[in-house]
């Protein structure tokens, strides 16, 4: 598109309006009180998205391409390592009475805390208008789109991500696979058609699976009701996996949707840099004081501590 | 080389040539290839399926209005009926077809309406919009981008399918909006009254003649828009401008 | 314009002059190659119509075939989604009980499997030494030769099955008059299963999580490892809804389940039943609960001493008089004994002393609950353990067994070194492997029968553990066999080839196919709600079928089930477990969701997949707390240590955590296949091979947590690969979230007030 027509478009979608007459706005919900980190989204996000599997040299070159990936932290975010019983001070939640144990050996004793990472299809991208040739913008059902065919891989957009959740293609990993091979049949028979397969120099992430969205869309024009997808009628592959149901995915403008009423609940919402809560309800967004508006909503992670 | 002279042929002059060349010729590119010349492994006769016997493009392309490719008949579709043909059961090509048959194997069609694998194109919603809402004949949607297909052999490219050319009909149904914003309501295509469809003109040799592969212009368009129902132009239809919507 | 001033700025101006044609070159459209964008691929692509496809099958739209996952014995029904003939993505049966409709990171890379390219596809026989393909005609036949006979001498060594193919197994052996039918498969906790079968009368009692307050497990791994994965978890989730339920772990190796858990205690080795007991020497001190346990084990229960067991197990006075207040306060409640707690020489004790609390407690009948009579009991899941494995090994050692079959496990290469498994096989006479891959064992053995995989064949599966009694997951191709017809079979139609000349009642049946249809239409008058006819002119047999295939799965009726009466018997711990100054750490071999036991290492998704407590790829490791770390003289994450048993040693690189015991190491399953395709072989270490000769006093297991082994670093720095998440590290090598609000916790207490119920 011409040089004035990208101008333009940057500017649109940076308006509060620009999403009013859109009938949706694609949000998720996590709980991190369910969420016990077993990776089966992490594994049905490769069998969707055609992810490849890089093999570990290129894992430890910081190839991976894991559009989701668990993240597993120790500590607290005040860095209070849930770990000396002998020397922290007692804290609300971690309250180590009594005598040590025998040798005074630290474990974490409430756990891990386990979190999903995935793009958080902010509505106020910073990788959007770092991009030299409007590959990834802003469509007006709040997903951030990334369109591989005009993508140049000048990874400004990757640079500009506060949660390092863009992957770069690196190599050609369809070629190239771990051992130098191709990737051996048939392997291949897999690959979702209904998604590109990405090759070397193009920049991805998630899409919160946009090729089911398009499905459900076209199935709802079909059926006669072109702006109405039914809440839960699709599913992120993420989503439908989870075998605790951490995770949320719906129409936020919708407000009989489950991942609404969850957000709603928590007093979280979308539009605001620090959330007005009048209760401690555990919803927050990951790093939202960036002005990033992401549009996930993690729900604190709760331990007994009574236990 | 004398040194402070200008060579007007230096090597930065070719570069710039060689650009400026190749750069107007790609577009043409588009149009250059002569897909007549395809060679299908059956010389199908659609001027005598749809032409002849005007049999409707989807009792074929059954798929075209289900799903987003419109399909390849499968082998047992040209059987149900040339079983029953004795007349021309053993002309060559239908010998061909019986010897596939036969071997149940799937007759290996070249692709001639081939769109990149970085494209999504779903045939479903273009027919679901054109033939059966808006109600026009089908050899007339078929043909805004297949061409008169009633006339040919085996199907032939005849419009250049690039994104430009694509994007130039969903302009036209989407008004002159921008990425995401949407156009008023009156600039928008409707569908069309119950009326018969030959009362509204469409310029016929435009879609005939494989030559001048123009459609109607958006001045011809905008005419027609205005001449339908305001009840009927609250109907909201509108053609996706959004790069996602065919690039995921 | 002269060459030197050839520059940056003039080369810019060159492009944009160069029309509208060269903003094809910039764009990189998806591929560089600008011969592919000028032709558009025309004349390149092929489209191939179907031939005479059923008129439901559309191209360009995907179709949902129900069937039962087979990556793990637990069993989980899923939909697969098809496009154009071929299994794209699999997905939970939103109807099942056991999963209702999720699925575990192993029913995902279901797909690896099944599309593997190390996949056999061609029949061998050992000839000259040598493994040679052969034709299916010879293969059938050497296999029909060798089967279709009374032989007393057939051995036949099965991984842990149920449904049809093992109803099948045993007809067969019937008709071969052969006694010698061993189930070997390691995870199943199989000291766990003998003790609650001989406590409470089931091998696997119902458990309902909703119900119970408080969970208290014993090394249990139940949100990964023990039994299956997705349906715990489905019902720990309802656990943790308001008012929400209290988790207590206690092991001496961090699992999934303890880093979920409120309270994870990292107690000594070996010590789970000392804990145990101790809890219930601080119950029985209420009457109320001291009434239900007999004089006999009352009186051995008050002998124990809870700050001698503090001392043993290296749990605090204050930590178990909070956990027994926990345990006093959440009723009912529920108490799991799992693998690491029974994986010793004395594991039926431990798991008795674990079990007893909750009768003590009154769990049983409100969280522990019986299981009514099997239906069938020939489709019922056998699954196994160590001490048939070794049954097996010793009569070939024995030169017992003349003719061997193994289908469905790998002996060879889950055997610990000093059973001397590859030995024994050699000694078997001939050896027949039914197998999908190339592993250690079907590379050992003479006649090698490439199989289908589950997404291609009929069948029937029963849940490993099943929340519904009579309840039978069904299986079906969702496509045609992925190398084509007739180059992989279907372990049912060999099997019924071989039994249909032993006994003609078989002929009745073309194929296994024929045969599970046949079967599940008998069981009709068995079933909860038979299917009826909806759709005009489908006979009530056609609608049976297609209502139970498009269903995936069936209910029976069962009768209902008595109650518990549990059976106590006395509890022999030993005084405390021993030191070693020669082998001064324990062994922790711990299974890894994902690889399970060493069965999907040879899918790239699980081996990238990084593991859940150590995120690391696409290798093995030793896991070693800090304080051992020190001890040792300063390990770091990456050294490689040899790690020795008295039976063997391995050497395998270093992880540096903290969530393990310090007496003890541990080295993940799964890894270190001698064969078994390039995505497995030669990497990372096999633990189990360097383990000791112990087995569980009582039930003969091997106790796989029982040997002790030292470490010596050997050399520096190896590359561990790990999830890199680029977050400033801990000096104990963890991440931190260095202020920045991550992940944070809030208490239980404001989670109830907060929350809706």
């Amino acid at each position: 598109m011409g040089f004035g027509r990208m101008l333009e478009n940057w500017a649109a979608f940076r308006k509060d309006d620009y999403y009013d007459n859109e009938p949706y706005m694609w949000g998720m919900a996590i709980d991190l009180n369910k969420c016990i980190g077993c990776g089966a989204c992490v594994t049905a996000c490769y069998a969707e998205n055609n992810l490849p599997v890089v093999g570990k040299y290129h894992y430890s070159q910081g190839y991976a391409m894991h559009w989701m990936r668990i993240e597993r932290y120790w500590d607290e975010p005040d860095g209070h390592a849930d770990i000396d019983i002998s020397q922290k001070p007692e804290t609300p939640m971690y309250a180590h009475e009594g005598t040590p144990q025998e040798d005074t050996v630290s474990f974490p004793e409430r756990g891990a805390h386990y979190i999903p990472m995935l793009c958080q299809q902010c509505n106020h991208a910073p990788c959007e208008p770092v991009c030299p040739v409007a590959a990834t913008y802003h469509t007006p059902d709040g997903l951030n789109a990334q369109v591989y065919n005009r993508c140049i891989g000048s990874r400004y957009c990757g640079n500009n991500c506060p949660y390092k959740v863009r992957y770069f293609n690196f190599l050609d990993f369809w070629k190239e696979n771990y051992d130098g091979a191709p990737l051996p049949h048939p392997l291949e028979l897999q690959l979702n058609p209904d998604l590109s397969v990405r090759s070397k120099g193009v920049m991805e992430k998630c899409t919160f699976c946009v090729q089911r969205q398009r499905d459900a869309k076209n199935a709802a024009e079909t059926a006669g009701h072109p702006n109405y997808v039914e809440d839960m009628s699709f599913m992120t592959a993420c989503q439908q996996t989870c075998p605790t149901r951490a995770i949320v995915f719906g129409n936020m403008k919708n407000p009989k949707a489950e991942v609404s009423k969850l957000w709603a609940s928590h007093q979280v919402e979308l539009g605001r840099v620090l959330q007005d809560k009048t209760e401690d309800v555990r919803g927050y967004r990951v790093l939202e004081d960036l002005n990033v508006e992401p549009c996930i909503m993690y729900m604190d992670r709760v331990r007994n501590i009574e236990a | 080389m004398r040194r402070g002279a200008k060579n007007p042929y230096s090597f930065g002059f070719w570069c710039k040539a060689v650009f400026v060349v190749v750069g107007l010729l790609l577009p043409m590119a588009a149009h250059a290839d002569d897909i007549s010349n395809a060679p299908q492994p059956i010389r199908f006769p659609h001027y005598i399926h749809a032409g002849k016997f005007k049999i409707d493009c989807m009792y074929c392309h059954t798929y075209a209005r289900r799903s987003k490719v419109s399909g390849i008949p499968m082998v047992a579709k040209c059987i149900g009926c040339h079983q029953h043909i004795p007349a021309v059961r053993h002309k060559p090509r239908i010998e061909k077809l019986f010897s596939y048959w036969k071997k149940k194997e799937p007759i290996p069609w070249l692709k001639v309406h081939d769109l990149p694998d970085f494209v999504f194109f779903p045939h479903m919603r273009h027919i679901q919009r054109f033939i059966f809402q808006d109600g026009r004949p089908t050899q007339q949607v078929c043909g805004m981008c297949h061409g008169d297909v009633k006339t040919f052999v085996t199907a032939r490219k005849i419009r250049p399918l690039t994104m430009g050319w694509c994007l130039s009909c969903h302009k036209q149904f989407q008004g002159t909006s921008d990425i995401g914003k949407p156009a008023p309501a009156s600039a928008w295509m409707v569908p069309t009254s119950t009326a018969p469809l030959m009362q509204v003109k469409y310029p016929q040799p435009a879609v005939l003649n494989p030559e001048h592969p123009e459609t109607m212009t958006h001045a011809e368009i905008a005419k027609l828009s205005n001449q339908l129902p305001e009840s009927i132009r609250e109907h909201l239809v509108r053609a996706p401008h959004d790069c996602w919507k065919c690039h995921i | 314009m002269s060459s030197k001033s050839w520059n940056r700025r003039t080369f810019l101006k060159a492009m944009g002059l160069g029309g509208a044609g060269s903003a094809l070159l910039l764009s990189g459209c998806g591929n560089t190659d600008i011969i592919d964008e000028v032709d558009l691929e025309v004349r390149k692509e092929k489209v191939e119509p179907n031939v005479d496809p059923q008129d439901f099958v559309q191209p360009g739209v995907a179709l949902y075939y129900a069937s039962t996952c087979r990556m793990c014995p637990a069993g989980c029904n899923l939909h697969a989604r098809i496009r154009e003939a071929r299994v794209l993505k699999l997905e939970g049966n939103p109807g099942s009980p056991v999963n209702h409709g999720r699925l575990c990171p192993m029913g995902q890379a279901g797909l690896h499997a099944h599309y593997n390219p190390d996949r056999l596809t061609k029949p061998m026989m050992r000839k000259g030494g040598k493994l040679v393909d052969v034709s299916w005609d010879e293969a059938m036949d050497t296999l029909k030769e060798k089967l279709a006979k009374k032989n007393s001498r057939l051995a036949w060594l099965n991984g842990a099955t149920s449904g049809h193919h093992a109803a099948l197994t045993k007809a067969y052996l019937e008709e071969a008059g052969s006694k010698n039918f061993f189930v070997f498969d390691t995870l199943p906790p199989a000291v766990g299963h003998a003790v609650n079968e001989a406590m409470f009368g089931n091998a696997m009692p119902r458990l309902d999580f909703k119900k119970a307050k408080l969970i208290l497990s014993f090394g249990a791994d139940f949100l990964a490892t023990w039994m299956s994965p997705v349906h715990f978890p489905t019902q720990y989730a309802e656990f943790r809804q308001p008012p929400r339920g209290t988790l207590v772990v206690a092991e001496s190796k961090m699992t999934i389940t303890g880093a979920n858990a409120d309270r994870w205690l990292g107690i000594r080795p070996g010590t789970e039943g000392h804990l145990a007991m101790a809890l219930a020497s601080l119950l029985v001190e209420d009457p109320v609960y001291a009434k239900r346990v007999p004089k006999d084990i009352l009186a051995e229960i008050k002998k124990v001493d809870p700050v001698e067991v503090s001392k043993i197990t290296g749990v605090s006075s204050e930590r178990l008089h909070k956990l027994h207040h926990l345990l006093t306060k959440n009723s009912p409640s529920m108490v799991l004994s799992g693998s690491s707690a029974e994986g010793v020489e004395y594991g039926s004790e431990t798991a008795r002393a674990v079990l007893l609390l909750n009768v003590i407690l009154g769990n049983v009948g409100k969280t522990i609950l019986p299981r009514s009579e099997a239906v069938f009991p020939d489709l019922m899941p056998k699954m196994g353990g160590w001490a048939q494995l070794r049954t097996f090994i010793d009569g070939l050692h024995g030169g017992k067994f003349d003719t061997v079959v193994v289908f469905g496990t790998n002996p060879v290469y889950q055997a610990p070194a000093f059973m001397k498994a590859d030995k024994a096989y050699a000694k078997a006479g001939y050896r027949i492997s039914f197998s999908m891959f190339p592993d250690e064992t079907t590379m050992a053995s003479d006649l090698v029968l490439p199989l289908d995989s589950y997404l291609e064949e009929w069948n029937t599966a029963l849940p490993a553990y099943s929340p519904e009694d009579g309840f039978v997951g069904v299986q079906q191709p969702v496509m045609n066999p992925v190398f084509g017809e007739g180059t992989t079979r279907p372990f049912g139609d060999m099997m019924l080839a071989v039994i249909k000349q032993m006994n003609p009642k078989y002929k009745t049946w073309k194929d296994y196919e024929a045969y599970v249809r046949d079967s599940l239409w008998t069981m009709r008058d068995a079933m909860v709600k038979p299917p009826v006819p909806t759709v005009g002119g489908e006979t009530v047999r056609e609608a049976f079928h297609n209502q139970v295939l498009s269903t995936g799965y069936i209910r029976l009726k069962t009768k209902p089930a008595r109650a518990i009466k549990p059976k106590l018997e006395a509890i022999n711990l030993p005084e405390a477990p021993k030191a070693n100054s020669k082998y001064p750490f324990r062994l922790l071999p711990t299974a890894r969701l994902g690889l399970w036991d060493g069965r999907h290492a040879n899918l790239p998704w699980l081996q990238e997949l990084p593991d859940q407590l150590a995120e690391v790829v696409w290798d093995s490791w030793v896991e070693l707390h800090p304080s051992t770390a020190k001890k040792l003289g300063g390990i770091v994450t990456g050294d490689v240590l040899r790690v020795s048993s008295a039976s063997g040693s391995v050497e395998v690189k270093a992880l540096v955590t903290m969530a393990i015991h310090p007496d003890c190491v541990a080295i993940p399953l799964g890894q270190g296949h001698t064969e078994y395709g390039r995505y497995a072989k030669g990497v990372g270490v096999n633990p189990y091979h360097i383990l000791d000769a112990k087995y569980d006093a009582k039930t003969g297991e091997l106790a796989t947590f029982a040997t002790d082994v030292n470490v010596v670093k050997v050399a520096d720095r190896g590359s561990i690969v790990t999830l890199a998440h680029g977050d400033l590290v801990l000096e104990n090598g963890s991440n931190s979230q260095a202020g920045r609000t991550i992940v944070k916790t809030v208490t239980a207490k404001q989670f109830n007030r907060t929350e809706e119920a």
